[in-house]
């Protein structure tokens, strides 16, 4: 069990990230789904929910692997071994500017130019669906208790799996393994906060940018999440609201 | 070139084929006419340290030299076994990372998506729930699988599926193998008295395992599967882990997977109840039982002596090393459940029941969609031959394949793909770079225009045998059912002084077998006993040598 520490609303709020396995065993069981603790009147109630660190290490993935080269996908690796590199790739200033990039090691002068904030910051709200206990199908589990202090706020289930031994055919043995997952169906939302900056061809940048992730998320090449290559983490955009503010306003 | 097949093969440099520690050297048993010539290895000079020297005659055989041995073997009346072996080379076909990156280098970048309708040709059965049966009754019922509100194959079986195929068919490694964490051997010595398994000479899956008799007298086994078979990236890397990704202990070897593949959902209407059958009390259809006291499952290595603990002199088959991967034939369940139903094919004490299982209808369509990032031409073509292997191949899914059940066609309706290039990125503001164009999978009789550098991806073998197993031809009408539980076949023993002595066979215990002379004596003890040989159990069954042994990719 690890024990995340993280302020939200000026509470100490303990992130409880839950990872059961049995030691030894080449495949763990994950007993539950991220979630975070927070405080309600005078209570403490847990939610689920999909960590904005991860939609924002999908996006920010992607956008690298897309628009930077191939040998620049790793950035704080290629410039700590550039003397001081001025053939730097197109986008490379843009996507700085917009996540933001911190560099520890390198000479001062690229240390100096490189690092800077973002701009861009990224809130998931919690599932508002309700149900009590996961839905289980193909495993011996039996869940018939009840779930008096757990989140219950999304439909999730528990998959199985287990790799056949490709010479016997048969199930590998200690190769079955479950793991519980957010169902399909499930609604979330997502602000996605760009600051303006003082550049309007960085502000273009951003613009072009966002509508095209939202383009590839409904494409399925934008996933979140684990196990991607079995079809998970598919996401689509139902409805968009796009606010301006001001500058100088948040 | 840094290739290896099995014609090639003499000698390997820094494989450890025998499980000991890296930087003993393996000295092979005396034998005569052992060779070793030289051959290049796939590692770098530097990782090279130990030099082991194998036998001319631990080189494997692949099917299409067992099937010329034994094509004039007389028919006799039992059914072909429901499966077969893709006879293992001594060797899988690795590259290079540095083939790999000079590979992508000059092959445009591809990604996008293809959608692939499923059509089942016999019934499909994912296991869902299954609810106990009455007393003696193991299963009850089976339900399909389903996620939450959905019924759907699951795209890791799909995965699974393709992913075994494609080891299969360019010679990689066995990604799946019994293993414990231990240093327990993964099919380990059992007592026959206290387990209708019994099995008395333990072996793994990769190493060496050392047995020790009741009389205190010890010995070696070689592993399974040939230990470069093992996936280790330090080695190189296999096609299926480039596509389908593999998780290396060594820092920074690790691949990401290049194919998503996702569940192919329908809904209830789709879903029939069908016959299954089992045995109850022991996993006679369903699960595995090999041995390295017969040459079912094992390539034969020598005959051994045993007095049993019931004071029986027998002979065993000792057989070192799997034949290879299993596959099973396609068949009609209907006609093959009927086979199995007929009670008096089984011992009163180990009656046949059957349960019924929710399958997806013979002739049911499903989709599902299968998302390819960064993938050259050579290795998307090689996906798309996979889903479509030529007009005769098709792939088996899910359960009871033993009888028939889950034979599938994969059509790819539509393949969307957009170039990416690894030097020069997207143009944010060009909005046509960004589309998905249709993309024309090269034909199935293109196939051999699919090479790294001067090295063909797909290995003529695996593919030829591949083909013998996978061939669907309803109009063939095939019964394929496993020998009978009776005398002559499994359950029978070998006696040494009533069966095998009279024979003049007795000068051969205890010496090392070529794979001729193994042909030989299960020809001789024939009429004992008949499961003895695999290759010439099948070679001997109904329509083996007339139809399978024909079958052609």
């Amino acid at each position: 069990v690890r024990i995340l520490r993280s302020f939200k609303n000026g509470c100490l709020i303990q992130n409880l990230s839950f990872s059961f396995a049995t030691l030894g065993s080449t495949y763990a069981q994950v007993g539950d789904l991220y979630h975070s603790l927070e405080i309600k009147g005078d209570k403490v109630a847990p939610y689920y929910h999909v960590p904005s660190s991860s939609v924002r290490g999908s996006l920010r993935a992607w956008t690298i692997e897309h628009l930077l080269p191939k040998d620049w996908w790793n950035i704080e690796d290629k410039l700590k071994k550039s003397d001081f590199p001025n053939n730097n790739p197109v986008y490379l200033d843009n996507i700085l500017n917009l996540f933001g990039f911190a560099i520890e090691g390198a000479k001062k002068e690229i240390s100096e130019k490189y690092t800077r904030s973002g701009r861009l910051t990224i809130r998931v709200g919690c599932f508002d669906f309700d149900q009590a206990m996961p839905s289980v199908d193909g495993a011996d589990w039996n869940l018939s208790a009840t779930n008096d202090f757990g989140p219950n706020n999304v439909a999730r289930h528990i998959k199985p799996r287990n790799p056949l031994d490709r010479i016997t055919h048969a199930a590998k043995e200690g190769g079955l393994h479950n793991f519980l997952e957010f169902s399909k169906g499930q609604k979330l939302h997502l602000t996605i906060e760009v600051r303006k900056s003082d550049k309007a061809e960085q502000d273009l940048f951003d613009q072009k940018l966002l509508k095209r992730w939202e383009s590839e998320i409904n494409s399925g090449v934008i996933r979140f999440g684990g196990l991607t290559g079995i079809g998970r983490g598919r996401a689509k955009v139902i409805s968009r609201t796009i606010t301006n503010q001001k500058k100088g306003g948040n | 070139m840094t290739k290896f097949n099995s014609d090639s093969f003499e000698k390997l440099k820094n494989i450890d084929t025998t499980g000991l520690k890296k930087g003993t050297t393996y000295t092979p048993p005396p034998t005569k006419n052992s060779s070793t010539l030289e051959h290049k290895s796939i590692l770098p000079e530097k990782r090279s340290k130990t030099i082991i020297q194998l036998p001319a005659e631990k080189k494997r055989k692949r099917r299409a030299e067992y099937d010329e041995w034994l094509s004039n073997e007389p028919t006799e009346y039992h059914n072909p076994n429901p499966f077969d072996f893709i006879f293992l080379s001594n060797h899988p076909a690795l590259y290079s990372d540095e083939e790999i990156k000079k590979f992508e280098l000059v092959q445009d970048l591809f990604s996008g998506h293809l959608e692939i309708e499923l059509t089942a040709l016999t019934p499909i059965h994912i296991v869902g729930t299954q609810v106990p049966g009455n007393p003696g009754r193991s299963i009850g019922r089976s339900n399909f699988y389903n996620e939450s509100v959905d019924y759907c194959i699951p795209g890791s079986s799909i995965r699974g599926m393709l992913r075994g195929f494609i080891e299969a068919l360019t010679n990689g490694w066995i990604s799946q193998a019994q293993e414990k964490e231990d240093t327990d051997p993964a099919y380990p010595k059992m007592n026959g008295q206290t387990n209708p398994h019994g099995r008395h000479i333990g072996f793994d899956s990769f190493r060496v395992t050392e047995n020790t008799r009741g009389n205190g007298q010890k010995s070696k086994i070689e592993p399974g599967i040939p230990y470069a078979y093992k996936p280790d990236r330090t080695k190189g890397l296999d096609i299926a882990s480039y596509l389908f990704g593999i998780i290396s202990e060594e820092k920074g070897l690790s691949c990401k997977h290049k194919v998503e593949i996702e569940d192919a959902v329908f809904s209830g209407e789709a879903l029939k109840d069908y016959p299954m059958v089992d045995i109850n009390y022991t996993a006679f259809m369903g699960g595995a039982h090999p041995s390295a006291s017969n040459w079912w499952y094992m390539v034969p290595s020598k005959i051994l002596e045993r007095r049993t603990g019931n004071g029986h002199h027998v002979v065993e088959m000792i057989g070192e090393g799997f034949w290879g991967r299993k596959f099973y034939f396609h068949q009609d369940p209907m006609e093959c459940i009927s086979f199995y139903k007929n009670p008096q094919r089984w011992q009163p004490n180990r009656p046949i029941y059957e349960y019924q299982a929710a399958c997806l209808k013979e002739k049911s369509k499903v989709f599902f969609n299968i998302y390819v990032k960064r993938l050259s031409k050579a290795m998307l073509d090689l996906l798309c031959l996979c889903l479509m292997p030529g007009d005769n191949i098709r792939h088996k899914l899910g359960y009871g394949k033993q009888y028939g059940y889950g034979s599938i066609d994969l059509k790819i309706k539509k393949a969307e793909m957009r170039k990416e290039n690894n030097n020069s990125p997207f143009d944010l503001y060009k909005e046509e770079s960004w589309g998905f164009q249709n993309y024309n999978p090269c034909a199935w009789k293109e196939r051999n225009s699919l090479k790294i550098e001067e090295n063909y991806i797909i290995d003529e073998a695996s593919l030829n045998n591949l083909a013998g197993i996978l061939s669907w031809k309803p109009t063939e009408s095939i019964l394929f059912s496993y020998p009978l539980n009776s005398r002559k076949y499994f359950q029978t023993p070998i006696r040494y002084l009533e069966d095998f002595k009279p024979l003049n066979l007795g000068h051969l215990i205890g010496k090392n077998l070529s794979d001729q002379q193994a042909i030989d004596v299960a020809r001789q003890l024939w009429s004992t006993k008949k499961t003895i040989h695999f290759p010439l159990y099948q070679a001997r069954a109904k329509w083996y040598k007339e139809i399978i042994m024909k079958r052609k990719p």
